[in-house]
């Protein structure tokens, strides 16, 4: 096929996908950081919420690291997990932004967090029932096609289990991609705080869990309290390193289905920019070495 | 209110119900508080970054009790959380145990509206060059765009004089009880929001260039208010603030 010359071709962004390498999620203290020095990661990671306004420094920020680095947007405001369709308005508002910045991924929660029109601010817990499921999928289908895109979905951090619940998630999980289409975006550090909490292993999920849906992984760090029985619970607070249970899960993850684009979360306590890059470099070394495992073998 | 059996509905209903109900159906129950507290802590401390000062006056302990409060009488009706927080100051006039701080209301308004013009709609501003090349015969038929983030909050109380004493932690700088009401233009004309402080006079003007009036028409209109008010002294200040993002001549000002 002959070259077509375009005259004015689109140079805003670069149009790569997300790489199979680690990012770092942005966030407002480390605005300068990153434009100051960009560092070598591979890719970025905002919420899209957090960016619904007209104008403003913090849309200058995002428009000049979007040109350096390709982006992801992570939603946690759709509530597709609850009983509600998703918020139609809410929905052309993500659409609007998703064509400003030209996100390569777009993710969202296994979880509820709006209800009776008050939005709770929290990731909660759905029950896995065959109902619940219809509903999910129907939510997904219908911002699928608002979006135009396929969406990735996040397995929750579980603090409880809930009794109506019948099917396991990697089951839910499975029959979501499978009826909707959607991608999956693994967190390993959920899937260490939910078998922690809820008393099951980690290992036996994710031999369960539908690995070739998964398009992107997440890495945080989590806190450890004690709850009101006096027992041990882990708290997804994305508020200090990862832990090392959650790097040797995802060393795993890694050899078993290869490099996929992976992700530092840290949102609580902010640490010096140069700390939040150790860890995505933490997370590109073990990227790299199961690559070059992966050719060995 | 009965509880639902949907577990869905019953989990939101115990997460605002004021007596701490636990849904039914949880393993175990007692980690229900674990998300209560995140639900709560989360959107008080959104309020406590966007009203520092508010904050600040009323001390850590008590902002968080008043903010808690305000959770649960007005949540979140949206998951754009920038958006919340426009009827805090409304509660908290209402607020029956804050009543004596009859200032407090006014000075999260102050707070609300510079967290407005921080996120509002961009605009480049009037270039200055450009006003100092119009003709003086022009110049009383010129009728101004305001730019689109200004706005003006008009108290009864010093609020820009408490605001500023208490937006520095480092600086407390004590006010007379008996300071007068105080106007304050709010605009973001690049990165920062600048409040700028008004007189009676000057805010009618700024009032009467955001209706369309052209310069000599909004000067009249301030010299109503305050017969010494003058055009020169009050406009030079909004140019250096950048308010403005163009002018053109007024067809209704000819006569003068």
């Amino acid at each position: 096929m002959q070259a077509v010359s375009v005259p004015f071709p689109d140079l805003r962004y670069t149009t790569s996908p997300v790489p199979a390498r680690a990012g770092i999620g942005l966030r407002p203290l480390h605005y300068a950081d990153i434009l100051a020095q960009p560092p070598k990661v591979g890719w970025i990671e905002v919420h899209p919420e957090n960016y619904l306004m007209a104008g403003g420094p913090q849309h200058r920020v995002l428009t000049a690291a979007r040109q350096l680095y390709p982006l992801s947007f992570h939603g946690v405001g759709l509530s597709l997990g609850g009983l509600a369709r998703p918020d139609h308005e809410h929905l052309s508002r993500l659409r609007a932004l998703i064509a400003r910045y030209e996100p390569a991924l777009f993710s969202e929660h296994l979880a509820w967090s709006s209800h009776g029109g008050a939005f709770m601010n929290d990731l909660l817990p759905i029950p896995y029932t065959p109902a619940a499921l219809d509903r999910l999928v129907e939510h997904i289908d219908e911002t699928q096609e608002q979006l135009g895109r396929q969406i990735l979905i996040e397995n929750p951090s579980l603090y409880l289990r809930l009794q109506d619940s019948e099917m396991r998630e990697t089951e839910f999980l499975r029959e979501l991609t499978a009826r909707s289409g959607c991608g999956l975006l693994l967190d390993i550090n959920n899937v260490h705080v939910s078998a922690s909490n809820c008393g099951y292993d980690s290992g036996a999920y994710l031999a369960d869990y539908p690995l070739d849906h998964v398009r992107e992984i997440h890495l945080a760090g989590h806190s450890a309290e004690v709850d009101g029985d006096g027992a041990e619970v882990l708290i997804d607070a994305h508020n200090t390193r990862v832990s090392v249970a959650v790097w040797a899960l995802f060393r795993r993850v890694v050899r078993e289905v290869g490099p996929l684009p992976t992700l530092i979360e840290w949102d609580q306590d902010l640490p010096d920019w140069r700390i939040l890059i150790a860890e995505a470099a933490s997370a590109d070394r073990i990227l790299t070495e199961e690559m070059s495992h992966a050719d060995v073998a | 209110m009965p509880m639902s059996h949907e577990p869905i509905a019953a989990f939101a209903g115990a997460l605002w119900a004021t007596e701490r109900a636990v849904p039914d159906g949880l393993l175990p129950a007692t980690r229900f508080a674990i998300h209560r507290n995140n639900v709560y802590a989360s959107l008080i401390g959104c309020l406590a970054a966007r009203f520092p000062v508010t904050l600040r006056l009323l001390g850590e302990d008590c902002f968080r009790q008043c903010a808690r409060h305000f959770v649960e009488a007005s949540p979140p009706r949206s998951p754009v959380l920038l958006e919340y927080g426009a009827d805090l100051a409304d509660f908290l006039a209402d607020f029956a145990p804050l009543r004596a701080l009859t200032y407090l209301a006014d000075v999260a308004r102050l707070e609300w509206q510079r967290h407005v013009a921080q996120h509002g709609a961009e605009a480049l501003p009037l270039d200055r060059s450009t006003f100092a090349a119009v003709a003086p015969d022009l110049m009383p038929a010129l009728v101004f765009s305001l730019h689109p983030t200004a706005a003006i909050l008009s108290s009864a109380y010093p609020v820009l004089s408490i605001w500023q004493a208490n937006a520095v932690a480092a600086a407390t700088m004590p006010l007379g009880a008996d300071l007068p009401g105080e106007r304050v233009l709010i605009v973001r004309p690049f990165d920062e929001v600048l409040l700028l402080p008004l007189s009676v006079a000057a805010a009618g003007f700024v009032r009467g260039l955001a209706r369309g009036l052209c310069l000599s028409d909004a000067a009249e209109a301030a010299q109503m208010i305050a017969a010494d008010f003058d055009l020169a002294q009050s406009l030079a200040p909004l140019l250096r603030a950048d308010a403005f993002t163009g002018f053109h001549l007024g067809n209704s000002c000819e006569r003068t």
